[in-house]
């Protein structure tokens, strides 16, 4: 018994001690990040132990721990802390930005996060906050400069103006260059509106419309990744093989509700307008003449002159409002916001309004499963004045000197000419164009995107994610009966035309992850599926001859009118299904070795059945080297080298392997072959990239660089539109022809240059240097072109050995000595019609240079975008000189002898006849027109430095806030933007596109032909955040 | 899905006439059917338009309007039973394939319509006629099981040629067969026994012609390229060549009624024309001025369709005709020796040609029976002795009777006769040739310059068309 009471006692002393030594307590906490905002999904574990917890939505979390036992507070992105448990039971801690990386975690392919430190390959972050204060519409145009490699072209200055964008240069001679823009994991459609689907199918040039990925407000974007390589995108499969923006919305934070209001004004101005001779009137050949050609006499002195150019701009206004509301209540936060904006344009008339709605909701229904769920509407109405080859700028310029164009109507209200003839063809002043001939579109977009991720283990994770991406647009052209633009498109008697897009994309992904940690080796494997359905339906009809002349309506026109032209409208229906599966294996080695491989077979709808399946791999490694020579240095803060190679394919645009009947206006109508042969043979196009780069921190961070060298080879390439002899039963084709290669170098410094507790500097520097080549193109295929980029005697065409950014365009005919032939009858020198290269438009490089200067409250930020050489055509200049407007033509009077030989069979010989022959262009000004080579118009080396954006921020300080009953955050800005333009470029802006977005391949950047140049910008506004 | 025949033969049908016509300016001056009312016109000098396109229409015509719309026809029209539409399509290869090589020489044919080739061959003129029986061969085969059948859906296709009379296809077929065994004139090998065979197989008269309908003549592309709304020869004239030979010069005594029913005089009575790269002198009395073919003497086009036939917006466009036909037959038996014969085909081809005009066309002054009878009787037009009969008589009536639109088919007997001024007493080519001529006279046409010169040059190097004078080199059938 005695026995069994000292058991008894020794066993509960030992349990007495037990629970003494452990003295285990319940520590309840709460984490939040510097700015007191929760912070979910921090991980709490007790040192040594399996112990730990995760914070919810909330930042809450609960752990079991001794004291004195050490807990580890650690979130990817933000410097560990540690803490050591005492006696308190509710602790909070406030999580530090780690400022050893500026963006530790990047979201990469398929919205999975990474750390950037093992990343393989280049990717560069632009902040949503550094893309909302550059005020830009378009957000694509405030990443030029932001990003190297990135290269970001607007057609014009114009609201709504449609941007190119296009990662690493141009890799598709004639398919899509842009890169895939991705929202919160989901494909969002970037296209622009195809004029060719008009009835009347137009060429792309004389009307813009925005580049769709412009629907996405800039003020709901948390942050754009840069994925320029297709290594980087391997997993996105062939949609990304020109690179992929990724876009991460927007969250709610929890807490409470938090409201906010922004507010922007920007007045605008245009400038830089042609520079004109105002010494000769309208005539030809010295005499005066009814032509809008300015080869006449001179103005009689005393003439008044008006500026018809100047006085037609007026000061653009642009008003932006935006409301967010913010929460979070236990497992959910929300985020709402609302914009409206009305940019009222330099154009008379112009205008593009846009209301937006975006509401994003991220719930955790239990503590494995994370739902996030976003909706977003955009309006959008943009009214546009006609551009190019009869568009206001040019109309304006030919509208004569010595007449007001402000005077458009009549006393009776009808059109103002200034040859008073019914059966005269004059040029339509541009107040009547802009006041009574309309275009405008209207579009209404849908953004639906659900994400559920569901942990079912601490190693396995699926996640689903579907969504929508759903447009409807209408597009209307309105051409006056009176205008002369109604007669330039085949109307006598105006004309009503409208045309329709609707789109649907529906895109979903499975995706599984499973992650395993032996010793010093982290693995990570990934697979899964996706399904991207993309559906267009277009619609364009048109009425001719209007029974009232000013109303905008198709019924308004006469239905009898087409009886004999039969067709009057054009339906299209395109449908593209792309399905992929895919899988990624990570291998980290002790966070200093990472190795990568992803693999991604993808079935397009788009190619035949016998080439519509391919596989592509990409494999990359990463080495932290800083880790292991220079641990605790404090120079070299961090140090990596990488490396990447990837094969990507691409496919060809929808019904690209199958010809088409087109119908036919000829007797009995019906249907014959289109001008295309399109090719039941093709394959996909091969692209295949390597990498290699170097990240270098120094100073703890103070200084760095992040260089790369790529590679890209494209192999055959899908060109389309191309000719060939007409033996195939057709003019145009399509075919796997074509190799080019892109190579580059991409480097960017950041630099904190001063730091003290008050003031700081920061820079960023982005160095883009990209070369690019056509490395095969068939013996009889001289040259390839894009016949939208045909626009007077140039396009931008391709050549073998040529660059895919290079111009051609005709030049002299020479002898063999290279001396020009002049013909001998009138001393003209002769014309060689083949189109040879006249200019490359590729850059030498190109710079970003952001700085930014904060002190206290204060801060004033800027980049300068600058370009260093590469060709401009200065189209506008050869239009100029056709006309007799160009500066050029102002020794007319002079007699021109050109220096050459003339044609008159000695031409090849030892001594060809020295031309002597004198032209003297005033008494004839052919010369003007049939001579203005588009090769003597090519501007060499052009340099431009840009003042992209200047804004200067002033945050109100928190204690004068604290006093204030409404607000508790309050912000002030003055942003401006294009305000100073330093170029040797002599034309308007050697930044404009003749065409639009909807031209593929490289396009036009880089021809200045009747596009306004972009206006000076300054912006003001508020931000404030209201109390509660 | 396949595109029934039926919607697109009517294209098929406007670009037989499209190709040619267009073509037309440019040989019309070459065979001096018409001229410039300004001199220096690069065709009237037989030359050409070096980087342009001009001439090049049959070739587009033939490769991209036919093509593949007609192999389509042909392949849907077996799986659908359409056996008409098959052997139609045979028949206008047949057709188109002979008027290329006549027009360019060698051409593309054993490559054509491959559709992932790159580059195309060319092959000899005499490997075109070699196929082109074959052709003829497959279009009477289809033709006749789709007349046995009887109940072909080719009349709604075929609205602008035949309107689905399955027998006159069939003689199509015939006649374009008569018509290629005719260019083996010059060879050793030539068969007219062959020729007058095929022709008797074929069109009985003017009724059988196969002629394009354009249904509309208030817009372009339905309209007559000929005709005022297409509005393309206001700058041409007919030449003094072909008024010499209708007014009773070449044929002594002998007005032709035909030229007061196709052409307006001259204010002062005289029918006139102009000669090639000499021009109108722009202060002639207007009572002096050419009339043009609309019933002016501008070279604008006048607003309204003002004028007679051929030359209406709606005028019907023959691609091959009886009389034309009766000529090759007339020409044949010449040759045989049958004198008989071709004097009776003769006149059978000027009498076809008589009454295509008055049947299938206005004239300015009508034509009666007697005015007819007594040119045709006209010793200088019809010899009373067969004996009398020249190469020259068939060959300068078969040129008047064929004008507007057998610009080929003279082409092709110039060619061959070289020439000859003893056949085509009065012909004078022009002295200035254009300058790349080396003074040659025009041989052939280049291959068109958008889809060969640009696209396949190292083909043409192969036969020599890249040579500043291949267009002066005689074809095949010349030789």
């Amino acid at each position: 018994m005695r026995k069994m009471l000292q058991w008894a006692t020794t066993f509960l002393l030992l349990i007495c001690t037990l629970s003494l030594t452990a003295q285990e307590r319940i520590l309840k906490g709460k984490i939040t990040d510097e700015d007191g905002a929760p912070l979910a999904n921090v991980s709490v574990s007790v040192k040594g132990t399996s112990k730990g917890a995760i914070t919810d939505i909330s930042g809450n979390f609960t752990v079991k721990a001794n004291k004195g036992q050490v807990l580890e507070i650690s979130l990817i992105g933000y410097t560990k802390q540690t803490f050591t448990v005492g006696d308190v039971t509710a602790v909070s801690f406030k999580m530090q930005k780690d400022n050893r990386v500026l963006s530790e975690v990047t979201v990469t392919a398929l919205g999975i996060k990474k750390e950037k430190r093992g990343q393989g390959f280049s990717s560069q972050e632009v902040k949503g906050e550094e893309i909302s204060q550059t005020q830009r519409e378009n957000f694509f145009n405030a990443l030029q400069g932001r990003a190297a490699g990135v290269t970001v072209t607007s057609s014009s200055g114009a609201p709504g103006a449609s941007s190119q964008i296009v990662l690493r240069g141009f890799n598709s001679l004639s398919g899509n260059n842009s890169p895939l823009i991705i929202v919160d994991g989901l494909p969002v459609n970037n296209g622009s509106f195809n004029q060719g689907r008009l009835s009347t199918d137009q060429p792309n040039r004389n009307n813009d419309y925005t580049n769709r990925a412009a629907d996405i407000n800039p003020d709901d974007i948390e942050s754009v990744n840069i994925l320029k390589g297709p290594e980087a995108t391997a997993l996105y499969g062939i949609e990304a093989g020109s690179g992929a923006i990724i876009i991460t919305t927007k969250k709610g934070k929890s807490g409470k509700l938090k409201v906010s209001y922004d507010n922007s004004f920007r007045l605008e101005k245009a400038y830089r307008f042609p520079d004109v001779q105002r010494i000769y009137d309208n005539g030809n050949n010295g005499a005066v003449a009814n032509t809008r050609n300015f080869f006449g006499p001179k103005y009689t002195p005393g003439t008044q002159l008006f500026d018809n150019v100047k006085d037609f701009f007026q000061t653009g206004f642009n008003q932006k409002h935006t409301l967010t509301l913010e929460g979070g209540v236990q497992k959910t936060t929300w985020r709402g916001s609302l914009t409206a904006r009305d940019q009222k344009g330099v154009i008379p008339n112009s205008r593009y309004k846009m209301y937006s709605g975006r509401v994003t909701m991220v719930n955790k229904p239990a503590k494995n499963i994370d739902l996030t769920t976003s909706i977003a509407y955009t309006y959008t109405r943009n009214d546009k004045a006609f551009k190019g080859a009869g568009g206001f700028l040019q109309n304006l310029l030919l509208w004569p000197m010595d007449d007001d164009a402000k005077n458009y109507l009549k006393t009776d209200g009808t059109r103002r000419k200034v040859v008073d003839d019914p059966n005269f063809a004059e040029l339509d002043n541009p107040y009547f164009d802009v006041n009574k001939n309309r275009s405008y579109d209207v579009n209404h977009r849908l953004f639906f995107n659900m994400t559920a991720s569901y942990d079912a283990t601490s190693w396995l994770n699926f996640t689903v994610r579907g969504g929508a991406d759903v447009y409807s647009m209408f597009a209307n052209y309105f051409y006056h009966p009176e205008s002369q633009l109604n007669r330039t498109y085949g109307s006598t008697a105006g004309r009503v035309e409208n045309g329709t897009e609707k789109y649907r994309g529906y895109s979903g992904i499975f995706l599984t992850t499973m992650k395993k940690n032996i010793g010093k080796f982290k693995s990570t494997l990934r697979v899964g599926a996706a399904n991207d359905d993309y559906t267009w339906m277009n619609f364009s009809t048109r009425g001719d001859s209007l029974y009232n002349k000013e109303l905008n309506d198709i019924n308004n026109t006469n239905p009898k009118f087409f009886a004999t032209s039969r067709e009057t409208g054009r339906d299209t229906l395109t449908i593209r299904r792309v399905q992929g599966i895919f899988g990624e294996y990570n291998l980290n080695f002790n966070d200093i070795v990472y190795l990568n491989f992803t693999g991604r077979n993808d079935w397009t709808s788009t190619l035949p059945a016998s080439s519509r399946s391919f596989f592509y791999p990409s494999a990359s490694i990463a080495f932290v080297f800083s880790d292991l020579i220079a641990k605790g240095s404090n120079v070299l803060s961090f140090g990596k080298i990488r490396g990447s190679y990837a094969e990507t394919a691409k496919d060809v645009l929808p019904y690209s392997t199958q010809s088409a009947y087109t119908t036919q206006l000829t007797s009995g109508g019906g249907y014959a072959y289109g001008f295309t042969n399109n090719n039941p043979f093709i394959k996909p196009e091969r692209q295949q990239t390597f990498e290699v780069g170097a990240e270098l921190q120094f100073f703890n961070r103070r200084l760095g660089f992040d260089a790369s060298y790529y590679r890209t080879l494209n192999l055959d390439q899908i060109v389309r539109l191309v000719r060939l002899s007409y033996a195939t039963g057709f003019v145009l084709n399509t075919s796997n022809i074509a190799d080019t290669k892109n190579t580059g170098y991409e480097v960017s410094m950041n630099a904190i240059p001063v730091k003290t507790p008050s003031f700081q500097w920061r820079m960023l520097v982005n160095f883009t240097k990209m070369q690019n080549r056509v490395t095969k193109l068939p013996g009889n295929i001289p040259e390839f072109y894009n016949s939208d980029t045909w626009i007077g005697n140039f396009r931008a065409g391709i050549t073998r050995d040529g660059n895919i950014t290079q111009m051609t365009g005709q030049d002299y005919s020479r002898n063999a000595a290279g001396q020009i032939l002049i013909d001998p009858t009138n001393g003209f020198p002769l014309v060689n019609p083949d189109y040879k290269k006249i200019g490359d438009r590729n850059p030498d490089y190109t710079l970003g240079i952001t700085n930014v200067f904060s002190y206290k409250n204060l801060s004033f930020s800027f980049l300068w975008d600058v370009k260093v050489g590469g060709d401009i055509l200065n189209a506008n200049e050869i239009w100029m000189t056709n006309v007799g407007l160009s500066k050029r033509t102002l020794d007319r009077e002079k007699p021109i002898v050109y220096d050459g030989v003339l044609n008159d069979g000695l031409q090849e010989t030892a001594n060809p006849t020295k031309n002597t022959i004198p032209i003297v262009p005033y008494y004839n000004n052919d010369i003007y027109v049939s001579r203005a080579l588009a090769v003597d118009y090519v501007e060499h080396d052009v340099y431009w430095w840009r003042l992209r954006d200047a804004t200067l921020n002033y945050t109100f300080p928190e204690k004068m806030l604290r006093r204030s009953k409404l607000f508790s955050n309050a912000r002030v800005f003055v942003t401006g933007t294009d305000l100073i333009l330093i170029t040797n470029y002599t034309g308007l802006d050697p930044a404009v596109n003749a065409n639009s977005n909807a031209t593929l391949g490289a396009g036009s950047f880089g021809i200045d032909y009747g596009s306004l140049a972009t206006p000076r910008g300054i912006n003001f506004g508020v931000n404030v955040t209201f109390k509660n | 899905m396949a595109v029934d025949p039926e919607v697109v033969m009517p294209s098929v049908a406007a670009n037989l006439a499209r190709g040619l016509q267009f073509d037309a300016r440019g040989l019309g001056a070459y065979v001096q059917y018409w001229c410039r009312t300004s001199s220096g016109d690069i065709w009237d000098r037989m030359g050409y338009n070096p980087g342009s396109d001009f001439g090049g229409e049959k070739w587009r015509t033939h490769y991209w309007n036919l093509g593949q719309n007609l192999n389509n026809v042909i392949r849907d029209g077996k799986i659908q039973g359409k056996a008409d539409y098959v052997g139609v399509s045979y028949a206008i290869f047949a057709w188109s394939w002979l008027l290329l090589t006549d027009y360019h020489g060698d051409v593309i044919l054993k490559q054509a319509f491959e559709t992932d080739r790159l580059t195309f061959d060319y092959d000899k003129q005499e490997d075109v006629y070699a196929y082109i029986p074959q052709l003829c061969d497959s279009a009477i085969k289809y033709l006749t099981i789709a007349q046995n059948l009887g109940t072909g859906t080719l009349a709604n296709g075929d609205k602008y040629i035949y309107g689905g009379n399955i027998s006159r296809w069939i003689k199509f077929a015939h006649g374009v067969r008569a018509k290629l065994y005719h260019r083996y004139i010059m060879k050793p090998n030539y068969q007219p026994d062959s020729v007058i065979k095929y022709v008797d197989l074929s069109f009985a008269n003017s009724s059988d012609d196969a002629t394009i309908k354009f249904d509309n003549g208030t817009f372009s592309d339905g309209a007559n390229f000929y005709g005022q709304r297409r509005n393309n020869l206001g700058t041409y004239r007919q030449t003094n060549y072909l008024i010499g030979l209708m007014n009773g010069t070449t044929f002594p005594g002998a007005f032709d009624p035909r030229l007061s029913y196709i052409f307006k005089s001259s204010g002062d009575g005289t029918f006139r024309g102009l000669n090639p790269n000499s021009g109108e002198s722009t202060t002639l009395p207007t009572a002096q001025k050419t009339f043009n073919f609309f019933g002016t003497v501008s070279t604008t086009v006048p607003a309204v369709d003002t004028a007679r036939t051929y030359f209406k917006n709606t005028s019907p466009f023959p691609i091959l005709t009886y009389t034309e036909l009766q000529f090759e037959k007339s020409e044949a038996a010449f040759k045989k020796g049958n004198k008989n014969l071709a004097l009776a085909a003769y006149r059978s081809g000027i009498l076809g040609s008589f009454d295509q005009l008055t049947s299938q066309f206005t004239g300015y002054k009508t034509i009666t029976t007697t005015d007819r009878d007594s040119y045709l009787n006209n010793p200088s037009v019809s010899p009373a002795d067969a004996n009398l009969l020249t190469l020259r008589h068939i060959m300068l009536q078969k040129y008047v009777s064929i004008w507007p639109y057998g610009m080929e088919e003279t082409w092709v007997d110039l060619r061959k006769y070289k020439y000859d001024t003893t056949v085509y007493r009065g012909f004078t080519p022009v002295a200035s040739l254009y300058p790349d001529n080396g003074g040659k006279l025009a041989q052939r046409v280049r291959p068109r310059y958008n889809s060969e010169y640009l696209w396949n040059v190292e083909s043409l190097k192969l036969i020599g068309a890249t040579n500043l004078d291949y267009h002066t080199k005689p074809v095949w059938f010349s030789e």
